[in-house]
């Protein structure tokens, strides 16, 4: 069966210009503006791809970037105290939800950034850590920009796990192949199968979605060793779980 | 305090008949569709049969029936868009899109269920008919579909109920379910759990996990008393089932431990309580097996009460998990609902309880014998009701992180449900634990039950479907 292709005559104009400094400063302000306009793209959902490998399913990675806000060293300071408040509550949550690795707070410019590795799926993650330290998300997220449509998170469960995921960013697969697929499935009930595995519209697809969606995780982490959960590591090591 | 009378009855409460007959239903007109619902509460006893509530009074019906509608079905019915988006994602994408999720993959992915779940989008409302004759079936479904013009009939699934509760795969079901704080009586049939805060079954009420509460669909009267079903086909591998046992049988009277596993002698005492004849170590260590794989022999005896052997005077429903429970701790029963044991995610216990509501279909197997192979097995399956106020926390939360994943756990952690799980023999295992704390390992599980069609549904409350009917 062939596959459809998308590449318009003007990919193959596009592929024929020179790759000067000039021709990359008019692509960047004119051409690549011009293009996502012409064919608008979605941003990706964030979040680990679906997998049913087990695997892909323990250390697990949430990469979510929330921007302040108050824009200013006060606003900073305050997301900086409403971390070193709720240490304690974290290490609670932390040994009650299980299924956690570890988790990060990192302010990058103006935005409240939380790291984390986690075991599972990403729903029960948040819902649990909602059920024991509800009032810390409550505290970060009061300080970003649209949290207050969300809290208290224990009365807008629902609502807070989709904002979180929202936040969470896309993993740029490894492979080009998986990269296009996923560009196809935001097509949903539309999207063409076998998906087009044109390489020469990689770089294309992906200006344009890095356009839309400026924040990504380049994979999805990259493990030393296989996956384990952090309770069958707790387990190995003797520190009960 | 919650009226009863405006929750559909099969939420709060099991039948008790034998037969059940699904329509699966698409609106053919929207207009009649909601003419038809609202003629399905108006306490008219001819036409459009009456949706059966929680509380019917003096009088058992002879029949029941109950609906559930698909979030497509709420769209078709002209649910508007406002009320439509405080649904749950989990509810809107539909239990296609989750497959991932519910292990429905290979020979369970959606692709390859056949009609009418090969096109999930036409499938807008799930008739359930309850009754103890197929007469009566037909009776009320002749009622349902009227004239056709409210409802297009795209196919019915049916099943029947085995003598003493017993299911495919032999064990005896329906031992118990959720009790529910507010509706039923602390002090009888006390199981040992804690009673479920109502929102473990309806919206709008209190749930397990303290301070948190379920988004309600608005306006108030269609989320209200309301709830969630994930409806499962599951094919039922009876044979291979039972071909398994033989196998992990014959491998367990090779073992060196296998005297730990099983006493000399126990066998006559195993194979006279469940009535195998002739009695034989090898029958013994079959039931065994099968009991270790669930948790529970096959008469129902929880093996947290009675490992070794069956013993017909142990309270079925009344165990928990303690720290010298012998009930594997990847056994079906104990992943589903790990009661008061110690699980990874603390705050979980108890929190994602279900009220299964689970009839089979296809010819039961004379005996436990498989058969020579030679000929095509029938169909055989369950027709299942997974009932919760939450799909994502309860449902989908235990059937991927629990079911198959085994997070609860570590030492089960990478294993998959022995009996319901998304297993490959090429990988799976179970540890069957011994008294002296040791493990012998069965592996090559192959997967015994695959799912063959299902769609999430909405039960509404009774208000509901009348506000339903009136827009």
């Amino acid at each position: 069966m062939p596959i459809q292709s998308d590449e318009r005559p003007i990919d193959r104009w596009v592929d024929g210009l020179p790759k000067t400094s000039f021709f990359e400063f008019v692509a960047a302000r004119i051409l690549v503006p011009f293009w996502a306009w012409w064919t608008p793209v979605k941003p990706l959902p964030g979040g680990p791809h679906p997998s049913f490998q087990r695997g892909d399913n323990v250390q697990c990675m949430m990469n979510l970037v929330m921007p302040l806000k108050d824009k200013s060293p006060v606003g900073r300071t305050l997301a900086a105290l409403a971390i070193a408040q709720n240490k304690d509550a974290i290490y609670a949550g932390l040994n009650n939800v299980g299924t956690v690795h570890f988790a990060r707070f990192v302010i990058v410019n103006d935005n409240i950034c939380m790291f984390s590795v986690y075991d599972g799926d990403f729903t029960n993650y948040i819902r649990d850590f909602i059920a024991t330290i509800g009032s810390v998300f409550n505290a970060v997220v009061g300080l970003v920009e649209d949290g207050e449509k969300v809290i208290p998170c224990e009365q807008n469960v629902e609502a807070f796990i989709q904002w979180v995921h929202e936040r969470d960013l896309y993993q740029v697969p490894d492979t080009a192949t998986d990269f296009l697929r996923d560009q196809e499935a935001l097509n949903g009930d539309e999207a063409v199968s076998p998906v087009n595995d044109d390489l020469t519209l990689l770089p294309r697809k992906l200006i344009l979605q890095l356009r839309a969606n400026a924040n990504v995780s380049l994979g999805n982490g990259y493990r030393a060793y296989p996956g384990f959960s952090a309770a069958q590591v707790r387990e190995r090591l003797g520190l009960g779980w | 305090m919650t009226d009863f009378a405006d929750v559909q009855g099969n939420i709060l409460r099991g039948y008790r008949m034998p037969r059940v007959r699904y329509l699966i239903l698409e609106v053919a007109d929207r207009f009649a569709a909601r003419r038809w619902l609202a003629a399905s509460t108006n306490g008219n006893g001819y036409g459009v049969p009456q949706i059966t509530p929680g509380h019917w009074g003096a009088n058992k019906p002879d029949t029941c029936f109950n609906i559930g509608l698909t979030y497509e079905g709420l769209r078709a019915l002209g649910t508007p868009d406002a009320s439509l988006e405080m649904f749950p994602n989990e509810f809107i994408e539909g239990m296609n899109a989750r497959a991932l999720k519910l292990g429905d993959v290979g020979r369970s992915a959606p692709e390859t269920w056949p009609a009418p779940f090969d096109e999930p989008k036409r499938i807008h409302l799930i008739v359930s008919i309850y009754a103890t004759e197929i007469s009566q079936l037909d009776d009320v479904q002749q009622r349902a579909l009227g004239d056709g013009t409210a409802w297009r009939l795209l196919g019915t699934r049916e099943g029947c109920s085995f003598e003493d509760d017993i299911v495919h795969f032999g064990y005896r079901d329906n031992i118990m379910q959720p009790r529910f704080d507010g509706v039923h009586d602390p002090l009888r049939h006390a199981d040992g759990q804690p009673m479920a805060p109502l929102g473990t079954v309806l919206l709008g009420h209190k749930t397990n996990l303290e301070g948190l509460m379920w988004r309600v669909p608005e306006p108030k009267v269609l989320g209200h008393n309301g709830t969630f079903n994930a409806f499962r086909v599951l094919r039922q591998d009876v044979v291979g089932f039972e071909k398994y046992l033989d196998q992990a049988a014959s491998y367990l009277l090779t073992h060196k431990q296998v005297d730990e596993v099983m006493p000399p002698g126990d066998e006559v005492r195993i194979c006279k309580v469940l009535s195998i004849t002739p009695a034989s170590r090898h029958a013994a260590l079959r039931e065994l097996v099968a009991a270790n794989l669930c948790g529970r022999w096959r008469d129902g005896t929880p093996l947290a009460l009675s490992a070794d052997m069956p013993d017909p005077d142990v309270d079925q429903a009344k165990f928990d998990y303690d720290h010298n429970s012998r009930c594997p701790y990847g056994a079906h029963i104990r992943r589903c609902n790990p009661r008061g044991g110690q699980i990874v995610q603390r705050v979980a216990n108890n929190s994602r309880r279900l009220v299964r509501r689970g009839v089979p279909y296809g010819p039961r197997l004379s005996g436990t014998q498989p058969g020579d192979g030679s000929g095509a097995e029938p169909e055989r399956g369950l027709l299942g009701n997974f009932i919760g106020a939450s799909l994502g926390a309860q449902f989908e939360a235990m059937s991927c992180d629990w079911l198959n994943l085994g997070l609860q756990d570590p030492r089960i952690t990478g294993s998959n449900d022995p009996i319901t799980g998304t297993n490959d023999p090429d990988t799976s295992w179970f540890d069957l634990p011994l008294k002296s704390g040791d493990t012998i390992r069965l592996r090559s599980l192959p997967e015994f039950v695959s799912t063959r069609g299902g769609a999430y549904t909405f039960l509404p409350s009774l208000s509901a479907i009348r506000y339903l009917g009136s827009l």
